[in-house]
């Protein structure tokens, strides 16, 4: 079994009358993506700040590599590596400069962090920009900038709280298959997001968050299993009768059907063939239909039906 | 010493701006301190005066006569055409009429409808001319009342009139502070150096701290194994050389201005000088501690640094200055900066005395402890906040 790196038990942290944290548990294991998932304001941000001892919390405790996290156990401060939401790097200092700098806090051998450094902007593939300031870098490459002081040192725990916001795709799949590659590598990669798709992509397990309470955990086929919507079944048509609507319903398996704006709309739960048996009704009844679709369940349908509420709302 | 690094790199890049303060700073103050040195002389302005003596009598005559030991005289016609194109095209400032019978007015105690003129409506020359020859007749009308006759009181008023006032322009650059102890130009400098240092120091270390302290940076940094001790050592040392380059560049260029010399009395400016640099950093750090953002610094450091050097008497005399003023000037570094200066070079009537320019200097110290203790609960309160 593998060891756990982060251990966080009955953590609470208060702002006057809101909770920011609601007895919080969560445990990561060596070697995990772990997503910490959940609208802005669920506590995402919060969890990370108290967990690098940024912040000061009312209740509970956070172990990190087997030892109580405290804003002086710099032994375990040095195995960290931290990107944050927002681009953390000097205007002033060049590329290399600022890599230099943040790789410098952790360590002091001049030749090893030469080649830590080096080591940075060949993963983040910043070799043409090591020169420019970073006012000059396009939004992709600031992100990629961010990454790269971040992990220059060679940490075994990288924290990246959302990383992505406001990154064309492009740089955001660059993003995210560095994240994977230094999974690869070894390191333990905590990563908060309120996009499920990035999630679903690169994390092996998965914490969804509310209110600052954990709702929901494991990894993504278990949270999938815990809704009831196995299947959705979408189906482009002009008009839906409401006596085939009825008889679509009383389909096996079918717990929900409804016709919205051009689409009739069927969700599943569990079972095999539910798209043939809808397709049957319609050509039986002599409707005539455009795109079919067939999705499984999202994390979006997970915090939906845990909260009543789309993931996306709180964007 | 990565931090340190760090520091020195980015105060790197905000140098520029602070040499620019600096060049300009050293060569207005050469020009001032040379203008200043010379214009302390007073000289009336002389006009273009035009008379048109209707009366021609002695007494119409040393009237005329009087005016032109004052001013120009220009002949000019007595045509109303000729006389306003004269004014017009600035030939005469002022064109005075002595109407007839003004003797015989004047020596039975007549004084109204003497003249008539012609000037430049609402000028301060035509007000200029009108005063004098008010002055004259006033004086004449004094002693014909006297029992004086027409002559004898013309004579009498001729005298008066001529003895003159010695006239000097007293400012804070002027005195009888050229002594060879504490040359004025030394005077000057020092004093205008309490402005520039504070702009200078408020524009580059209040930008530089801002920066090591911005939030995302800051978090990154408190991340790292790095302890907090020694960022904050790192910090204070980049600072204390910063402060220690600049005010070493003013004391080098003093040094130079001075003839490559300094007597006893400016190293005791120096002294001064130092202690106030302290409490400038004091003020820069404090600034920064406050500031919402390095954009705001630029406005903040000319509110401070002009502020402080009007209220204090950097620019303007505090002999000059309003009780008032100075009352709320004494909780100012600056005032007792300035005061130990005035002190050194003479400017101010407080006769210098060693034990009372370090108790000014003195002072000043006990605003740089009071500022850095301020500093100090500020960060814990941040701290504590988080």
């Amino acid at each position: 079994m593998a060891d756990t790196i982060v251990k966080i038990e009955n953590l609470v942290k208060r702002y006057k009358d809101l909770i920011a944290l609601d007895h919080l548990d969560l445990e990561i294991k060596q070697g995990e993506v772990f997503g910490l998932l959940g609208p802005n304001g669920s506590g995402k941000s919060t969890t990370i700040n108290c967990l690098l001892s940024l912040l000061a919390f009312d209740k509970g405790n956070i172990e990190i590599f087997g030892k109580k996290m405290t804003p002086d156990n710099y032994e375990a401060k040095r195995n960290i590596g931290i990107i944050m939401q927002n681009v953390a790097v000097f205007d002033e200092l060049t590329v290399i400069e600022n890599i230099d700098y943040f790789c410098g806090l952790y360590i002091k051998d001049k030749e090893e962090r030469r080649k830590c450094v080096q080591d940075a902007i060949s993963f983040t593939e910043l070799h043409d920009f090591t020169k420019f300031y970073p006012k000059k870098l396009s939004g992709g490459l600031l992100r990629r900038l961010n990454i790269a002081c971040g992990i220059a040192h060679k940490p075994k725990l990288i924290i990246l709280d959302e990383p992505t916001v406001a990154v064309d795709p492009q740089s955001r799949n660059k993003i995210l298959e560095g994240i994977q590659k230094l999974n690869e590598d070894g390191a333990t990669i905590i990563y908060t997001s309120h996009y499920m798709e990035e999630v679903e992509q690169i994390c092996t397990r998965i914490a969804i968050m509310d209110k600052g309470r954990k709702i929901a955990e494991g990894t993504k086929d278990e949270l999938k299993k815990m809704i009831k919507n196995t299947e959705t079944v979408s189906v482009e048509i002009s008009a839906v009768p409401d006596d085939i609507l009825e008889k679509i319903g009383t389909l096996p398996h079918v717990y929900s059907a409804c016709f919205i704006g051009g689409k009739l709309e069927v969700k599943c739960s569990g079972g095999k063939h539910n798209l043939i048996r809808i397709l049957n009704v319609l050509q039986e009844s002599d409707l005539h239909f455009g795109r079919v679709f067939s999705e499984l369940p999202t994390l979006n349908d997970v915090f939906l039906e845990i909260t009543g509420k789309a993931l996306r709302d709180s964007d | 010493m990565q931090v340190f690094k760090a520091f020195l790199k980015i105060a790197k890049k905000n140098l520029p701006m602070a040499l620019l303060y600096v060049g300009l700073f050293l060569v207005l103050l050469t020009f001032f301190v040379d203008s200043n040195a010379k214009n302390n002389n007073f000289e009336a302005a002389r006009l273009n005066v035009s008379v048109i003596d209707m009366d021609n009598t002695a007494a119409s005559r040393a009237l005329t006569e009087f005016i032109g030991q004052s001013h120009d005289l220009v002949e000019i016609e007595n045509d109303k055409d000729e006389i306003l194109d004269a004014l017009y095209y600035g030939k005469s400032d002022y064109v005075l009429n002595i109407k007839e019978g003004y003797a015989e007015k004047i020596s039975n105690g007549n004084t109204n409808g003497l003249f008539t003129n012609y000037k430049v409506p609402d000028s301060y020359t035509g007000v200029f001319v009108d005063n004098l020859v008010n002055q004259y007749v006033s004086t004449l009308s004094a002693y014909i009342a006297g029992g004086n006759s027409l002559d004898e009181a013309v004579t009498k008023t001729a005298d008066l009139l001529s003895e003159e006032v010695a006239v000097t322009v007293h400012s804070f650059s002027d005195g009888e502070s050229d002594n060879a102890d504490y040359p004025k130009r030394m005077a000057y400098y020092f004093q205008f150096m309490s402005y520039i240092v504070l702009s200078v120091l408020i524009t580059i270390l209040s930008t530089v701290i801002l920066t090591m302290n911005k939030k995302e940076v800051r978090s990154r940094t408190n991340c790292s194994c790095m302890t907090v001790t020694s960022q904050t050592a790192q910090i204070i040392l980049g600072s204390a050389v910063i402060v220690a380059v600049i005010w070493v560049i003013f004391i080098a260029a003093a040094f130079i201005m001075n003839g490559g010399t300094f007597t006893e009395k400016c190293l005791l400016a120096v002294f001064n000088s130092f202690v106030f640099t302290i409490v400038s950093a004091g003020i820069a750090i404090l600034i920064a501690a406050l500031a919402p953002k390095s954009d705001s610094i630029s406005v903040i450091s000319n509110i401070v640094s002009l502020g402080m050097s009007f209220l204090c008497g950097v620019f303007v005399d505090q002999n000059l200055l309003g009780e008032d003023v100075l009352s709320a000037a004494r909780f100012l570094p600056a005032y007792w900066y300035v005061r130990a200066n005035n002190m050194l070079s003479g400017l101010s009537d407080e006769v210098f005395n060693i034990n009372s320019f370090m108790s000014f200097v003195g002072i000043e110290a006990i605003f740089a402890a009071a500022l850095f203790a301020i500093i100090i609960l500020i960060y814990k309160a941040k701290h504590n906040a988080q």
